[in-house]
């Protein structure tokens, strides 16, 4: 039986989602997620810019995915480098730039 | 008047302009960072400075030795640590391609190969960067 906090926590989470996806998130094989995109400006070792891409989705949406999968987001192929789970039903990916 | 310091880093600049990695992307001072479309790059920077020689009659320095410290830059998805060594291959090339190349047209004594740093890398952003120190010692009459 799932626990009244772990349900609250679950309905959060996905009203979280629901108010905050900015875009769609396509791991192949028919497996598209709405999910919280964002890619700020960031710099490499202070001489190089660039920026720092990562997604947040709810976990049971990205359940099997790991590093080094392939994720297209606004038609940018991504590989994901990190999984960092917040450990409340929701994790961030970090991503690279594929291409 | 321009420095013989300016003078041997503006040289340099131009001497490892047009390489196959970097084309154009050599820069003599870095005060922003390098957008997307100047990676792979060159950077060059002149450091220590200090007399070898002394005039006896005036004292001034009449031969000085310098060190000169080129990073190589790359931002790739994948074998980073490869374009460096092709990097670095293609800058010793023209480096040391002729006696002019290594004198920077007589401004300096004849370059010798120096050391090579650690390479490091940064994978904090959109591709990893890495870059390469490649030490030069150069020596030069005032």
């Amino acid at each position: 039986m799932t626990s009244p906090f772990a349900a609250l926590e679950a309905r959060v989470n996905a009203a979280v989602i629901a108010h905050l996806a900015n875009a769609t998130a396509d791991f192949g094989g028919g497996r598209v997620v709405d999910v919280e995109f964002k890619a700020p400006y960031d710099e490499a070792m202070g001489i190089v810019a660039g920026s720092a891409p990562s997604l947040r989705a709810i976990d049971s949406a990205i359940d099997g995915i790991g590093i080094g999968t392939m994720v297209n987001v606004k038609g940018v192929n991504y590989r994901i480098v990190g999984i960092e789970p917040n450990d409340a039903g929701m994790t961030w990916l970090r991503l690279e730039d594929a291409s | 008047m321009t420095t013989k310091r300016t003078q041997i880093r503006q040289a340099l600049v131009d001497l490892l302009k047009g390489l196959a990695s970097t084309g154009d992307n050599v820069f003599g001072s870095l005060v922003y960072p390098l957008q997307s479309g100047q990676v792979p790059a060159i950077l060059v920077g002149t450091g220590v400075q200090e007399p070898l020689q002394h005039h006896l009659g005036s004292g001034r320095a009449v031969m000085q030795g310098m060190d000169i410290r080129l990073e190589l830059v790359v931002k790739k998805s994948s074998t980073y640590e490869e374009a460096l060594d092709d990097l670095l291959d293609e800058v010793n090339t023209r480096l040391f391609a002729s006696l002019a190349n290594r004198t920077l047209s007589g401004l300096i004594q004849p370059i010798n190969e120096g050391p090579v740093g650690e390479p490091e890398f940064d994978e904090s952003t959109d591709k990893p960067v890495a870059r390469l120190p490649v030490l030069l010692r150069v020596s030069f009459t005032v």
